[in-house]
């Protein structure tokens, strides 16, 4: 049988996009800055609810990553946070390609490594939460079957 | 700063996104209430005292319990067969010890004549398990 493994949760390429997202947010929203491709192909609220996504995902991810309770709990706002990552940076690369200029290649390039990065991890997450649901099975089973005799 | 009016982006590139970001939205809400709905999965105790160390000591400990228990099994029925066929072979034993003795004691007699030993012989092979 294969060993199980739950993977690292300190990915530093992660980190660093969750530690970076609600600084954006923040000063996007204190400063009233927003980059002209959102602002030309979002309407209002949805830009609104852009910010502070990136807000929201940012914390949220970093409170998974440190969360002192449960593992499953931790995962599961790792989980959560990344996956609306990705729906942002993805929205973000959208904007960016729809007002398609040569400048832009680099950067839409980049965030479009966010979004495969963070769907990529969300995959990674879903796999290790089944992982963890098995492994609470067999050590229940193995207390289950202790206590019997 | 806020920054001068661009160009428009087409409306569909608007709904678009709009659908996206609240699909988006929803699949991260839906993966945390999911989770939460679950918890009963991750046994509170167990998944507590679960490390990331411990989780990878789980499964092969696990594994060699069960090929441990089937040895066990395995052993112990072994061990059935064999002392049943040691009880038997006592029995055997037994037996041709008896035989042997009455046959020693005819040949030894005083009045043994040859004609005795041979009756006692038949006789004992008409009875075979007789003791």
């Amino acid at each position: 049988m294969r060993y199980l493994r739950i993977r690292s949760r300190h990915q530093p390429y992660e980190v660093a996009v969750l530690v970076t997202s609600p600084i954006c947010g923040v000063l996007m929203l204190t400063l009233d800055v927003r980059p002209t491709s959102v602002q030309t192909s979002m309407p209002a609220p949805v830009q609104a609810a852009w910010e502070l996504g990136l807000i929201l995902v940012g914390v949220g991810g970093l409170l998974g990553i440190l969360w002192p309770g449960r593992l499953s709990t931790g995962l599961g706002l790792e989980l959560a946070s990344v996956l609306v990552l990705g729906t942002i940076t993805g929205m973000y690369a959208v904007a960016l390609v729809s007002l398609w200029s040569q400048q832009s290649l680099v950067a839409s390039s980049f965030v479009v490594a966010v979004t495969i990065g963070s769907i990529w991890r969300a995959i990674q997450i879903a796999v290790d939460l089944r992982r963890l649901v098995r492994a609470c099975r067999c050590v229940t089973d193995l207390q289950l079957q202790g206590s019997i005799p | 700063m806020s920054a001068p009016p661009a160009p428009a982006a087409p409306h569909w590139v608007q709904v678009a996104l709009s659908v996206f970001g609240i699909l988006g939205g929803s699949t991260g809400l839906a993966a945390i209430a999911t989770v939460l709905v679950q918890r009963g999965k991750f046994k509170a105790d167990a998944a507590d005292t679960l490390t990331e160390a411990a989780l990878t000591l789980v499964q092969p400990l696990q594994t060699r319990i069960t090929e441990l228990e089937g040895e066990a099994l395995h052993a112990r029925s072994e061990l059935g067969t064999l002392r049943e066929q040691v009880n038997q072979l006592q029995f055997v034993v037994r037996v041709l010890t008896r035989t042997l003795d009455r046959w020693r004691a005819a040949i030894r007699a005083p009045d043994a004549t040859l004609r005795k030993v041979r009756a006692v012989v038949a006789e004992s092979e008409r009875l075979p398990d007789g003791g």
